[in-house]
């Protein structure tokens, strides 16, 4: 009986705390960049000061997790968890339709970076066909796209010429790299170790992403109002299509080259041909008026 | 029958003798009797008896005796006359005396019908025609005198003397020397040393004949041997004024009036030189010593004309009145009076005046002249004309007459008369220089007339008479001016040229040169024209008149911003203001349309913006170019509904700048421009129908420039059949084309026979880079060649230039990069950060 009283009593209690607990339920801010950011600390103080931004902008507290795999990012999402999100462009590709991309992460100006290929070892890429290349594990099977459709822009197969080997972050490619745990790796060029040689480098990639993760947010209203939160310097509005050319890059890589052809100059307007141009003659003087006579007069 | 008694021989022989006599004999004898004398042979005997006693007596220096005898001469031919009215010898003898007494009247009186009965009598014509001589009755008395000088007799030389100063007189300078040479031809040695006169008369009559060597040559020949004679120095003066040595012959006069103080003629001369000249202080000199010199006619005569003018009319007057004190009847001492009269404004008093001159002095032409001239400088233009028409009447083989009425019709403007006086003046005497003067003048003003009312062609071919007549600069610069407004450019350059050359020429002819120059499409020289005029006058309303005509060579120059400049600060002269006016739109205009043509879109734009700030209301042709010409701004501006909108203000109604098919045309271009080729084609097929043979060429281009559009963008979408068809139809046009063959090759590739179209690559790259580029891509994509797409991307790389270069770029250093290719030495430049912050990773296709 006195369990049972116990059980209502905690029921009651448990009924009377959810409803507070729901209603208190804070926006969350989360941030995945294992390729943008090299120090999990620097992710972890960027989370909170971008958090703290947010919720100044929005006008409410907003909660900051900074994840460091792609697992957890991905679960935190599918749980609901995470109402916005700053992201490496690679990794908002493969979150798909969940992500609502809503504004580049600018680093110094530049919403995009490239990407190198690097080694300690002596040969070129073409060398290196067999090796391992550690590569940041993103959702897995969508990984080597990026690296064979974006960095290598369909010219060189990524899954065929290397053994891919995965990890979860920029840090951990560059150990894997200096412990031989692999011969090559895949890092933003900003990341490229002094000592390390550039093998590759790619044209100009989108890094990180301010993603909507929620529908009804009003982030992107409260865009403008944001701060820059270092180590990025602002955040850019994304135009148009900018975002899906780059998932579709992604998915499908680039299109096959086809020959192109000559184009025509374009024909400018003849007014020769469009006007009677002798019907186009400056007024001239009145050359009577030139005709003038002395007024002097025979006198026979 | 009987038989007569035969006589002997001898008695036969006188019976023969006595009967001729009986016959004859007496009669005979009687014929070489003077036959009996008839009253009149009397008389006239007696006559020729009292005129050998007169001469005689003249001879010895009596000369009553000598008046008494030939008055009885006289008395005894008349006589003789009136029992014989008919004789000869008895109206000759009475000629010979009559002269001798001086009593001409009596002679003519009496030989006149003598004389008409016997019109071939040299012995009646002689007496005759010398009376009529001195009588000053000229017209009766020349034909008589040349009868007798045609019958050359010695003892009648004095004929050929009468006649060559008769002729001089009447300015005949032909005639008056062959008489005067037949005269030294005749006159018997005991007369040679007269000669010098002669000599002197003759150099006057090759005076009168233009001919100064001639007289210079008689004067010098007269003057040989002889004193310094001042007459013929005057005469050599006066050839030296007619060989324009004014300064010389005035030298050489006033040396006259210093050597021979008491010499008249200097005096009077240099009096008249200097009156010429304006100097009527020094006039008034010379006037005034010859009159202290003498009163003599033509000192007062001077004296009245230098105080004419001095503007002292009355003071004029007055010595007028003087000369014909001393000379009464004096013709140029009336004439003057009547002037003198008129520049005191008694007008009428003057016509009065020369009325009854005329009335007393018969048909003295001058007279009539002055007459004439006076009526019509006191306003009476009919009646000027009226006894004008009486000196034609009177003289109508003299240009005189003409030549006043060719005045009184320029007073008033007639011109179509004067032209017909002053041609009449100059087919009477042709050359005559005052006629040639006034006609040029009165066919300007006729020109001026024409021209006004719009009969250009009338008014260009009378000044081109006048600048026959005339060849100086300002009848150039009116017949040009002429050509210019009847828009005959290339004559009115060839008149000016000749205008700028000659001596007279101001500012105006080489302005009008310029623009007779513009108009002949000789921008440069038009220009340099319109300077040189700007250099001859200081001006600020001509330079600014000039200024207009240099802007409109300066466009024609391609120097439009100067000529803008120029028209916006059109200075002072109204004129001026309203050509820049009315130019500077179009100008401006003209200047849009051109740079539309380079594709100058912004500029083109401006001069539009500017070209409509100007009032163009007035103009509306202007006004609706301006519109055409936003129009195809616009158009160039990818603003197509602006365009069209601005196209139909632009061309309706149509305005005089536009041509049949105009519309069409621009429509169709519209449409090429908006990538809608059917509609354009279908427009621009209708403009086609009739296009001028100017419009030909941009036509034909249009066309195919709607081919290549059609096939270009068929060949993006991956329509290759219509790209096909497209880019067929254009080569029909353009068989040669490398760039629709290689584009063609590309369609060929699409469609599979890749092949064929690396083939037409191969051949074609030399001359079109782009099917290098696309040999790269058959390499890399089809056949996987990586190299080869390497090598052929770097040989685009190095003979390209465009868009495409920085894609390409990338693409080879991304494979150089992957396959571990080594950079060429024909690389032209190895993948740097220059063409890295070129593209992304979304532009790999160019």
């Amino acid at each position: 009986m006195k369990t049972a009283r116990l059980m209502m009593l905690g029921l009651a209690l448990v009924c009377a705390w959810a409803p507070a607990a729901w209603a208190q339920k804070k926006t969350t801010l989360g941030v995945f960049l294992p390729t943008t950011l090299t120090d999990g600390q620097e992710r972890f103080d960027f989370a909170e000061k971008l958090a703290a931004e947010i919720g100044t902008a929005m006008g409410q507290p907003v909660a900051a997790k900074s994840f460091g795999r792609y697992e957890d990012f991905s679960k935190a999402i599918n749980d609901g968890t995470l109402d916005f999100a700053v992201v490496d462009a690679w990794a908002a590709v493969q979150l798909g339709a969940r992500a609502t991309p809503l504004a580049f992460a600018a680093l110094s100006g530049e919403t995009a970076q490239r990407w190198a290929v690097i080694s300690y070892g002596k040969g070129a890429v073409k060398d290196l066909a067999g090796k391992r290349l550690a590569l940041t594990k993103g959702a897995g099977p969508s990984d080597p796209k990026f690296v064979s459709n974006v960095v290598f822009a369909g010219d060189l197969d990524a899954r065929r010429h290397f053994k891919l080997v995965s990890v979860p972050n920029v840090e951990s490619a560059l150990k894997m790299l200096e412990a031989k745990g692999a011969e090559a790796a895949l890092v933003p060029l900003a990341h490229v170790p002094k000592d390390a040689r550039v093998l590759f480098r790619s044209t100009k990639v989108p890094g990180a992403l301010l993603v909507n993760l929620r529908a009804g947010s009003s982030l992107k209203e409260n865009l403008p109002k944001l701060s820059a939160v270092a180590p990025f310097s602002a955040f850019v509005q994304i135009q148009d299509r900018e975002f899906e050319d780059f998932r579709k890059l992604v998915q499908q890589g680039p299109p096959r080259r086809q020959p192109v052809i000559v184009e025509s100059p374009v024909l400018r307007a003849d007014t020769d041909a469009l006007i009677s141009s002798g019907d186009l003659n400056p007024v001239l003087p009145n050359f009577t008026t030139a005709m003038d006579v002395s007024d002097e007069q025979p006198d026979e | 029958m009987s038989r007569m008694p035969r006589s002997t021989p001898l008695g036969r022989f006188v019976v023969a003798l006595a009967f001729v006599h009986a016959l004859v004999g007496t009669s005979a004898f009687a014929q070489y009797r003077p036959p009996p004398l008839t009253e009149s042979q009397r008389l006239v005997k007696e006559g020729d008896d009292a005129q050998v006693a007169a001469s005689a007596a003249i001879t010895s220096g009596d000369k009553k005796q000598a008046q008494e005898k030939y008055l009885k001469a006289l008395q005894l031919y008349e006589q003789a006359l009136s029992v014989e009215p008919g004789s000869v010898p008895a109206a000759a003898g009475l000629g010979t005396v009559g002269n001798a007494l001086q009593d001409f009247n009596r002679v003519v009186e009496k030989l006149k019908p003598v004389m008409a009965a016997n019109p071939t009598e040299v012995t009646l014509a002689y007496p005759l025609g010398v009376a009529l001589f001195k009588l000053r009755r000229f017209p009766e008395a020349v034909p008589l005198l040349e009868i007798v000088s045609s019958a050359d007799k010695p003892e009648h030389l004095i004929v050929n003397y009468y006649l060559g100063t008769y002729y001089l007189y009447e300015q005949r300078g032909d005639l008056a020397i062959a008489k005067l040479q037949r005269y030294l031809a005749q006159r018997p040695e005991r007369l040679a040393g007269s000669d010098f006169q002669i000599h002197e008369l003759i150099g006057k009559a090759h005076l009168i004949r233009r001919d100064p060597a001639s007289a210079r040559a008689s004067f010098q020949r007269a003057q040989a041997g002889r004193p310094e004679s001042h007459t013929l120095q005057m005469g050599l003066a006066a050839v030296l004024e007619m060989e324009g040595k004014t300064q010389e012959a005035r030298a050489l006069i006033q040396g006259l009036v210093s050597r021979f103080p008491q010499a008249p003629e200097p005096k009077e001369r240099l009096g008249r030189i200097l009156l010429a000249a304006g100097d009527v202080a020094g006039a008034e000199t010379q006037a005034v010593a010859l009159v202290k010199l003498g009163s003599t006619a033509n000192a007062h005569l001077l004296l009245g004309d230098v105080r004419l003018a001095q503007k002292k009319p009355t003071e004029a007057e007055a010595e007028y009145r003087k000369v014909l004190q001393l000379a009464p009847g004096h013709i140029g001492a009336q004439i003057a009076v009547g002037k003198a009269l008129q520049a005191q404004g008694r007008n009428e008093e003057a016509i009065r005046y020369l009325e009854a001159a005329v009335q007393a002095g018969g048909n003295n032409l001058d007279l009539w002249a002055s007459l004439g001239s006076v009526n019509r400088r006191a306003g009476r233009f009919q009646r000027a004309v009226e006894v004008h028409r009486r000196v034609v009447e009177l003289a109508p083989r003299l240009a005189l007459g003409y030549l006043l009425l060719g005045a009184d019709h320029f007073a008033t403007g007639q011109w179509d008369q004067a032209i017909e006086d002053y041609s009449n003046a100059l087919a009477a005497e042709p050359g005559h220089v005052a006629a040639s003067k006034w006609l040029a003048r009165a066919l300007a003003h006729r020109a001026r007339g024409r021209a006004e009312t719009n009969r250009l062609d009338d008014a260009v071919r009378d000044l081109k008479r006048a600048f026959d007549l005339e060849r100086s600069a300002a009848m150039a610069r009116r017949l040009g001016a002429a050509m210019l407004q009847k828009r005959d450019f290339a004559g009115a350059r060839m008149v000016l040229e000749q205008a700028v050359a000659l001596p007279s020429a101001t500012w105006r002819e080489h302005w009008l040169l310029g623009y007779a120059l513009h108009g002949a499409g000789e921008a440069q020289k038009s220009l340099e024209a319109f300077e040189q005029a700007a250099k001859l006058t200081e001006e600020p309303s001509d330079l600014a008149d000039v200024s207009v005509g240099a802007a409109l060579a300066e466009v024609e120059l391609e120097r439009v911003d100067e000529a803008v400049q120029r028209l916006s600060e059109p200075g002072p002269s109204k004129v001026a203001r309203e050509l820049a006016q009315a130019n500077l739109p179009l100008l401006l205009l003209r200047r849009a349309l051109s740079r539309v043509e380079k594709g100058e879109v912004e500029a083109a734009d401006k001069d539009v913006d500017l070209a409509e700030k100007f009032p163009l209301s007035k103009q509306p042709d202007l006004a609706r170019l301006a519109f055409f010409t936003k129009a195809l701004v616009l158009t160039e501006q990818k603003r197509f509904t602006e365009a069209s909108a601005a196209l139909k203000r632009g061309l309706t109604p149509a305005p005089r700048w536009a041509v049949a098919n105009t519309r069409a045309l621009a429509e169709a271009y519209l449409l090429y421009r908006k990538e809608q080729v059917p509609q354009a084609r279908k427009v621009l097929t209708g403009a086609s129908r009739k296009p001028s043979p100017w419009q030909a060429k941009w036509i034909a281009s249009l066309a195919a420039a709607l081919h290549r559009l059609e096939g270009e963008r068929a060949y993006a979408k991956g329509h290759f059949k219509l790209s096909e068809k497209a880019f067929k139809a254009a080569l029909a046009g353009d068989p040669e084309s490398d760039t629709l063959q290689h584009n063609l090759a590309c369609v060929a590739y699409r469609k599979g026979k890749a092949a064929d179209a690396v083939e037409v690559w191969r051949k074609l790259e030399p001359t079109v880079s782009t099917a290098t580029l696309n040999l790269g891509i058959d390499a890399q994509e089809r056949r996987k060649d990586i190299p080869e797409a390497v090598d052929a991307y770097r040989r685009y790389l190095a003979s390209s230039g465009g868009p495409r270069m920085a894609t390409v770029r990338e693409w080879r250093d991304r494979l150089v990069s992957l396959y571990g290719l080594s950079a060429s030495a024909a690389d032209e430049t190895p993948a740097t950060e220059t063409t890295d912050t070129e593209t992304t990773a979304t532009e790999t296709t160019p």
